[in-house]
């Protein structure tokens, strides 16, 4: 039986011990100690030159420091920050101008929609609404799918020293790119599907899928990874119909060759935006339905003024 | 302990508390300097925190390079500027529909206007424009699906409003297949050449076909052959075939429409 | 207050001069930032504790600088630098913050 040895239970930690403890160098404690036995005050004047000297050192240690260290801003670095800046700017003010277009509508289709009751315009007023289902204006809603299509997973390696010598050859292969998402919205409209949209932008007929470089733009706005493709549509037939076609077999490609990850779940009800600013600005009419005749008085209101505006004719 | 623990006893308990007691005593309100104090400064961090994650999230717009930095500006300020017309124009309308004695007469142009135009856009009315034609003579066919597909989608990038390929108008839901040697869009096989036809800025729309590695480019590449035209006016006679949806329903209101 | 005043004319010279540091050093230079922080908020709590000796200050703050410099550059040679310099950091940290805590206690009582 060996003797303990009776000492504290943590001595074996002196090192996180003394650091916690005695942050104050001891030097301190044992010269106020000597100078206490030889009469002197513990503590030295705080005036000694060499103290100064020292100060005036450390301080210029200090601010040398902080003026070394810091992180130059490179011409190209401030151009790429000026640019972000901007990019930001105009996308709040996109966003801003977007949901005063939101509100603006409401009010002009609540007042439409008063008015054309109002002047037993049912038929129009159905038209408008079955256009709008149509050409992307509305949210819809409905059973469908949700097709998640992300980058391949980065390589495992990469602590700086080692690089992947395939990735140097072949970069950016797992990358998933504007020409990928284009196949696949075509391949879910030949599958049948109703309404599609992608990040929350819907896909209507002036919705373009592009690329900058590596960023992809749906109707003129960057997407984020990952890009999540919402479509409504025959929830029995839509993914086995795409599945068959061309672009389910190209996602399946995808996922084989370069590990690009898409993950399709069907849902029993998903909801696909509306882009209510969508507008023309070039194209007109060949038959506008813009009439001349007079709007009908139901419920005793008194007529307005006709406006009399010739119909355009086809040129 | 003689103490009594139970809560329902209604006496304040000194010592011998639960730890839950404890707690419950401490979370209730007090009107002290020091609760306000650690409540503001409680405010501060779950704002801190919220701020530190929604960073986390933002698009890192940082790690592009400098060249996608300037195409991503251009088409967010193109984006600016379609949405602040968009927005004069319907203030516009909005302004004449809620003043007074012209507001029927307002509403009822106004509706049939955006029936015209939701037409257009939807593919049931012909529309006509400025715009651009465009033949591609493909005899070998050597001219892909996905390589009209993605002319189309420069052309709606380039600011196309109604397009339309031989006989077939193109919408939102147009889908290009490959049909036997030559293409097809939405199940209508085209017959060569190619003849498309696009209204919108004549002069975006032909310099995006132009550019290095773009249309003009690629499709010479295959040996096949393109011309583009810019037209004052262009008709856009083809009609896309409404089908009414089936499983897509409006969601219903008050929600606005979701915005990006 | 002298030293603090010569604190901040060093700041300012440092400042104002941006003197060129060579790049052979310039590795050294957070250890370096951090010993000397180290040795300045010791000097402060043996102040406020009464027990301050100049030359003590002086000799710790030019070991602290000189050791951790010299760590950090062993490690460099022996291949584990980044995981040394991590070290060094910690404690040096853990001892300022304590020293912080006791001036803390010594000029708010709190």
């Amino acid at each position: 039986m060996s003797t303990a040895h009776t000492g504290r239970p943590d001595a074996s930690m002196t090192l996180i011990t003394e650091m916690m403890q005695r942050p104050l160098d001891p030097g301190y404690a044992a010269a106020a100690e000597s100078r206490q036995k030889s009469g002197l005050p513990p503590a030295t004047s705080h005036r000694g030159p060499m103290l100064v000297i020292f100060a005036v050192l450390i301080g210029a240690l200090l601010a040398t420091s902080a003026l070394a260290l810091r992180a130059p801003t490179t011409s190209a670095s401030q151009i790429k920050s000026a640019l972000v800046g901007r990019i930001e700017a105009s996308r709040a003010h996109a966003d801003a101008q977007t949901r005063l277009i939101v509100s603006l509508r409401t009010q002009i289709d609540t007042a439409q929609a008063t008015a054309l009751s109002q002047q037993s315009q049912s038929g129009l007023a159905a038209d408008l609404s079955k256009l709008e289902l149509a050409a992307g204006t509305v949210p819809v809603t409905g059973p469908g799918l949700v097709l998640i299509l992300d980058d391949a997973p980065p390589q495992a390696s990469a602590k700086g020293s080692n690089v992947d010598p395939r990735a140097a050859t072949a970069p950016d292969q797992g990358k998933v790119i504007a020409r990928d998402l284009q196949i696949i919205v075509n391949g879910l409209w030949q599958a049948g599907a109703e309404a599609i949209s992608v990040n929350g932008h819907r896909i209507t007929a002036r919705a373009s899928i592009r690329f900058a470089g590596e960023a992809i733009l749906v109707d003129y706005r960057p997407l984020v990874r990952p890009y999540a493709i919402t479509a409504i549509g025959d929830p029995g037939s839509l993914s086995v119909e795409f599945a068959d076609n061309d672009g389910g077999s190209y996602l399946q490609s995808l996922k084989a060759n370069y590990k690009i990850r898409g993950d399709i779940q069907a849902r029993d009800s998903v909801v696909v935006p509306g882009e209510p600013a969508l507008s023309l600005q070039e194209a007109q009419p060949v038959q506008s339905s813009v009439t001349t005749r007079a709007p009908t008085t139901t419920f005793g209101r008194t007529p307005s003024p006709t406006t009399s505006q010739p119909t355009e004719t086809s040129p | 302990m003689s103490q009594s623990n139970d809560p329902a006893d209604g006496r304040p308990v000194a010592g011998g508390r639960s730890p839950w007691q404890r707690l419950l005593r401490m979370a209730r309100p007090r009107a002290t300097k020091a609760n306000a104090f650690a409540a503001l400064l409680a405010i501060l961090l779950g704002f801190a925190v919220a701020t530190q994650v929604h960073q986390n999230q933002v698009v890192g717009l940082e790690s592009l390079r400098q060249s996608e930095l300037v195409t991503i500006l251009d088409n967010a300020t193109l984006l600016s500027s379609r949405l602040d017309q968009n927005a004069r124009e319907l203030q516009t309308t909005r302004d004449a529909l809620v003043s007074g004695s012209t507001g029927d007469a307002a509403a009822l142009k106004a509706a049939q206007q955006r029936l015209d135009t939701l037409g257009v856009l939807a593919g049931t009315a012909r529309a006509h424009g400025p715009g651009i034609q465009m033949t591609i003579g493909d005899p070998r066919a050597k001219v892909t699906p996905p390589l009209l597909l993605d002319a189309i989608e420069e052309l709606r990038d380039a600011g196309a409003e109604a397009i339309q390929v031989g006989d077939v108008r193109v919408v939102a839901s147009s889908f290009f297949d490959q049909s036997g040697s030559g293409i097809a869009i939405d199940g209508i096989k085209l017959t060569q050449p190619y003849a498309i036809l696009a209204i919108g800025d004549a002069q975006t729309m032909s310099s995006a076909m132009e550019i290095p590695g773009g249309l003009s480019e690629n499709v010479r590449q295959l040996g096949a052959s393109i011309t583009v035209t810019q037209r004052s006016d262009v008709t856009v006679g083809a009609l896309h075939a409404l089908r009414a949806p089936r499983y897509a329903r409006p969601v219903p209101s008050p929600a606005p429409a979701a915005t990006p | 207050m002298i030293p603090a005043l010569g604190l901040l004319v060093g700041l300012a010279v440092g400042l104002f001069l941006h003197p060129a540091v060579p790049l052979a050093l310039q590795p050294y230079l957070p250890i370096a930032v951090i010993a000397a922080l180290d040795a300045v908020f010791g000097g402060v709590r043996a102040v406020l504790d009464g027990i301050f000796n100049d030359k003590v200050f002086v000799v710790s703050f030019l070991s602290n600088v000189v050791v951790a410099a010299f760590i950090v550059f062993l490690g460099d040679q022996l291949g584990v630098g980044s995981q040394l310099s991590t070290g060094v950091v910690v404690v040096l940290g853990i001892r300022i913050f304590s020293n912080v805590a006791s001036i803390r206690r010594h000029l708010f009582r709190a």
